[in-house]
This record gives structure tokens, sequence and C-alpha cells, in this order.
């Protein structure tokens, strides 16, 4: 699933590390997200959004 | 989700995913030796289930090994080298420590050579299984890092 956390986390100043251990994961699978690669659950979106002062929308929802 | 097995699974949910799918091919695997088992028998009794639990775990962990998701923070080449120097280390003490417990379990008139070459086959298993996984973890997590 295309995403744009890597840039809400960018504008955020953050590392993966950083956002991982904030969100509790770990900082492969903030990488994995970033990159599309892994799904996270919305549980774990919602933890994204609220770390990077950002809506689901804004980070997840796909424009074409 | 809530089961039981919660307990022994890590709280990252990646991991957690990965790690109950790994379970499940692995049950899909025991329950098809079974059944393969009852086709082809008649084996020995105990032969089976131990046979069947073998293929269980040894999927399992070749799984999580490949998989590159044990060492999920080791991304540059100092941490894999410390990580590596932190896996000698481990193995050596899981080498000492098995070879001493081999020692304990033999009954009288053993080879001495025997719990040490079995000690030192353990130790080097161990290391190897380590290295692997540390080392698909670090190109795995090579690809992912921050540019």
């Amino acid at each position: 699933m295309k995403n744009r956390v890597k840039l809400g986390r960018i504008k955020k100043d953050l590392t993966q590390a950083q956002l991982a251990k904030r969100v509790g994961a770990t900082r492969q699978t903030i990488g994995l997200i970033e990159k599309g690669d892994y799904n996270p659950s919305l549980q774990l979106c919602i933890a994204i959004a609220k770390e990077l002062g950002q809506t689901l929308d804004e980070l997840f929802w796909e424009v074409s | 989700m809530k089961t039981w097995l919660s307990l022994f699974l890590p709280t990252d949910e990646y991991k957690r995913q990965k790690l109950l799918l790994f379970i499940a091919e692995g049950g899909v695997l025991l329950v098809l030796a079974q059944f393969l088992s009852l086709i082809i028998g008649p084996f020995e009794s105990s032969l089976v289930p131990i046979i069947s639990i073998g293929i269980f775990v040894f999927y399992v962990t070749f799984r999580y090994i490949i998989s590159g998701m044990e060492y999920t923070e080791v991304a540059t080449q100092s941490d894999y080298k410390k990580e590596r120097k932190n896996i000698v280390m481990k193995s050596l003490g899981f080498g000492v420590i098995f070879t001493g417990l081999n020692f304990l379990v033999q009954g009288e008139g053993f080879l001495i050579i025997e719990p040490i070459i079995m000690g030192l086959l353990a130790t080097l298993f161990f290391f190897l299984f380590n290295w692997l996984s540390l080392k698909q973890s670090f190109n795995k997590n090579r690809e992912l890092m921050d540019e």
C-alpha cells in the first residue's frame, strides 16, 4: 500500500527508530510500511498518524 | 487478536503476524506428515510423532531465520559487527553449558571425546543459525533504512 508516512516522518524530523519507539513497533516494521511492503493494522495506522500530527487520509489515502 | 499464544509472540505486529503464519504453515505440514504416515505406514509407533514434531520445529525455525526479522535494529556495518561479536560470545557460552550438561548425563564408561564433539557441533550450529539470521536481518534492514 502506497503511503506518505516517510514524508510525514521527515517533516516531523524523526528517524525511523524514533517513530518506531513512539508507536511501539520496530524500526524494520516502520521501514516496511514506508516502502509499502507491509499493511499495518488500523491501530498502528492511528498511532503513527497521531505521532506525526496528521490524519489517516493524509497519510494513507491513495490519490491517483 | 486475543489468543493464549500471544504470551509467546513478539509485541511488534509485523513480527507477530509473520510468526503466526509460520506456525500455521508448520501446523499444516505436521498434519500432512501424520496423514502421509497413515497412508504409507505402518511405522514404528514412536517414530511418527518424533518426525512430525521435527518437521514442525525445523520448518518454523528455518522460516524465522531466513525471514530476517530477528535483528530488527541492525542496519549499519558497525551494528552488524557488534551483533556478530555478541553471537560469537553467546555461542561460546552455549557451547560450554551444552558440553557440561552432556558430560553430566553420560553413563559410566563413556568416551571423553563424545560429549566434546557433540558440544563443538552444537556450538557450530548455534553460531551458524544465529549468524544466518543476523545476515538476513542486516540485508533486509539495509534496504529499508533511511537514505
